[in-house]
Formats: structure tokens, C-alpha cells, sequence
């Protein structure tokens, strides 16, 4: 038996456009993809690349303009009303109303803590309804100093707004709570 | 013609390894993973850090829950158990009062459940006739159904400084083995 040429081309062309298909999805990454890259920027901004140090040279990987430099790349994560809520027992209580503040007290944390490095894992990405979403992970916070290590476990919102998700609100989660 | 001679190994051999090596080296190798597995799924060691459990637990001692001690019945009052703090790895140790449904509070450093005062056995002897020299007060709360309330044993601490409340059953991660 043998195909006329038509029908090999009529093949041809149909796998073509399957491989297409399956290629574009491959590639175009998901939502979820979207959400953890944000994620992964906002770790990365936060945590120190280089040498600790309050004298380091201005430009250096510990200076202020290095500084400066993270906390802008943190703050791309964040939508302009992001709201911080932040209660640890025994630790830090408080909470940040918008990107400036959120801003200044990144800056604030980033100086007083050169050695900051922050990592995120056991990331669960839930409720993904463009445009919004939430996600609970756990961060691991090395200080770099005598306070050593600590881990804390966190819920985000966040919002989609021109094809890119941003980090709405940040909150810590405790474990045991009075009514 | 000569007679086939048997090849046998001697007892001693036959007993450290078995009569084939390779098949008791396969045996070996699916039950060390059948074991490696049972463990993970039903054990967790941790290790007891702060003075919250004093005089029960001490710091440093090394413990393991049972990860399977709630799938078929829910805590109890008196287990101590492990909580999930942060992610998989941090955990709280607390022991369960109160149970869900239950009406609770606390009136100087006595635990009432349903207006009955609890009788704690696993605190520190009364020294003097009292028993909680904190004198915690907290006041009536009722706990839902998938509420429990847990506190540590050391009720010498300031209560500021003793981190317990309600915790939700989901957050529950065995109970521990006693020794």
C-alpha cells in the first residue's frame, strides 16, 4: 500500500503542529512556574551576595549602593499597597503598610544585617485564581551572626496585574494562638 | 568414573550469609529500604530544645514521635505531642488539656475544663503548698471541633514567656514515645 503524496504532507504538517503545541507547552511556564520565580527574585534580593561588613566601599557587594540595589530588586516583587504582618513570640511584632515602608525597613535590615541570607522551601502554592493567589512557605533566616539561625513560616497573597504576579501581603503564621 | 563432589560451604558461612550471597544481599538491601521507609513513615526523631517540658523533658534528650499515633483515634488529653512550627523540621513539644468542644481557662496556674480543675500530675511537686508558682490566668475560651489546647509542663516560667494556646488538629504531628 502505498500513501499519495498528499496524504504525506497532510501527516507531515499535522505532527509539525502537534510538536508546535507540546513545545509551546513545555515552555510557556504555568502560573504557579510565574508565582515561584517571584519568589526565588524576592529571596534572592534579600540575601547577601557578598562580603558583610558595615565598612565596605560604597560600590562594593556590602555598600550602600549594593544595598540599595536589593531592596530595589525586593520591592519589583511587591505590589504598591503590600501589607507586612509580622508576630513572632518572643520576637518581632508589627506591621508595614506599602511599598515605602516596606522599602525602609528592608533597607534598615539589609544594613544592620550584611550577612543576611534568606531561603525558602517547603513552598505550597495554593488558591491560583488569577488574579490572585496564596502560597505558605517556610523561610529559613541565617543572620550571619551570633543569633545563627532561625526558621519561620510564612503566608503570601499575592496579585497579577499586567501579566506578572507581585507579592501583595506577607504575614507570619504561628502555630499556637489565643483566641 | 568418579562421583560429582558436592561444593558446600561451611555452617558458619552458611549461617553470616546464607547458602546463596547474592540473593541474601538482595534480601538484605528490600529490607533495609522496607525498613528505611516504615521509618519515615511512622518515625521522627527530634531533639528536645528549651525549657518549656522541664521537668519531664530536659533539654538536649533525644526523643521520636510516632507519626501514626492519629490516624485512627485523635489526641488525648495528657499526650505529649509534636506540633509542626515551621515546615517539616521545626516543632513544638506540648502536652494537650484541653480537647475540642471544651470550655477552658485558666485560674492561677489552675487548668479548669469545663469548670472542673485538671489534675496535672506530670508538674513539679508543689513546693510549699503551691503547685504553679506562675499563676497563669486565662480567661474562658471555648475550643472548636478541631481545636486542642496545649501547653508545656513548666508552669514555673513567667507566662509571657511560655509560648501555648490552641492549636488546630491539622498542625498535629504525632505524639511522642515515651522512653
Amino acid at each position: 500500500m502505498s500513501l499519495s503524496p498528499r496524504a504525506i504532507r497532510a501527516a507531515g504538517g499535522t505532527t509539525l503542529l502537534l510538536l508546535a503545541g507540546l513545545g509551546l507547552w513545555a515552555f510557556i511556564p504555568t502560573e504557579e512556574q510565574r508565582i515561584r520565580k517571584v519568589l526565588e527574585q524576592a529571596g534572592a534580593a534579600v540575601s547577601a551576595d557578598g562580603a558583610p561588613g558595615g565598612s565596605a566601599p560604597a560600590g562594593g557587594p556590602g555598600g550602600p549602593l549594593a544595598t540599595l540595589g536589593r531592596v530595589g530588586r525586593l520591592t519589583q516583587c511587591l505590589t504598591r499597597d503590600v501589607e507586612v504582618q509580622v508576630d513572632v513570640f518572643g520576637g518581632l511584632s508589627g506591621n508595614l503598610q506599602g511599598v515605602e515602608e516596606v522599602r525602609a525597613a528592608a533597607a534598615g535590615l539589609v544594613q544592620h544585617l550584611p550577612g543576611l541570607q534568606v531561603r525558602f522551601s517547603e513552598v505550597e502554592i495554593r488558591e491560583v485564581a488569577p488574579p490572585e493567589a496564596r502560597a505558605t512557605l517556610v523561610a529559613t533566616i541565617d543572620t550571619g551572626g551570633r543569633e545563627g539561625r532561625a526558621a519561620q513560616e510564612f503566608e503570601l497573597r499575592f496579585r497579577k496585574w499586567e501579566g506578572r504576579w507581585y507579592i501583595s501581603r506577607v504575614a507570619t503564621v504561628r502555630a499556637l494562638r489565643s483566641r | 568414573m568418579s562421583q560429582p563432589v558436592e561444593n558446600r560451604a561451611p555452617w558458619w558461612q552458611v549461617m553470616a550469609i546464607g547458602r546463596n550471597p547474592r540473593t541474601t544481599l538482595v534480601r538484605m538491601s528490600i529490607t533495609l529500604v522496607l525498613v528505611f521507609i516504615g521509618f519515615r513513615a511512622s518515625l521522627q526523631p527530634i531533639l528536645v530544645q528549651g525549657i518549656s517540658m522541664q521537668p519531664t523533658y530536659q533539654e538536649g534528650q533525644r526523643r521520636f514521635l510516632n507519626k501514626l499515633a492519629y490516624r485512627a483515634a485523635p489526641p488525648q488529653r495528657g499526650d505529649v505531642i509534636g506540633i509542626r512550627e515551621a515546615g517539616k523540621q521545626v516543632l513544638l513539644l506540648k502536652r494537650v488539656v484541653g480537647l475540642p468542644g471544651e470550655r477552658l481557662r485558666i485560674v492561677q496556674g489552675t487548668v479548669l475544663i469545663d469548670g472542673q480543675p485538671l489534675d496535672e500530675a506530670y508538674l513539679l511537686p508543689p513546693t510549699n503548698g503551691v503547685r504553679n508558682p506562675a499563676r497563669w490566668n486565662v480567661p474562658e475560651l471555648q475550643l472548636g471541633q478541631d481545636e486542642h489546647y496545649v501547653i508545656g509542663d513548666n508552669r514555673s516560667m513567667r507566662q509571657a514567656d511560655h509560648y501555648f494556646g490552641i492549636v488546630e488538629r491539622n498542625r498535629i504531628v504525632g505524639r511522642l514515645i515515651r522512653p
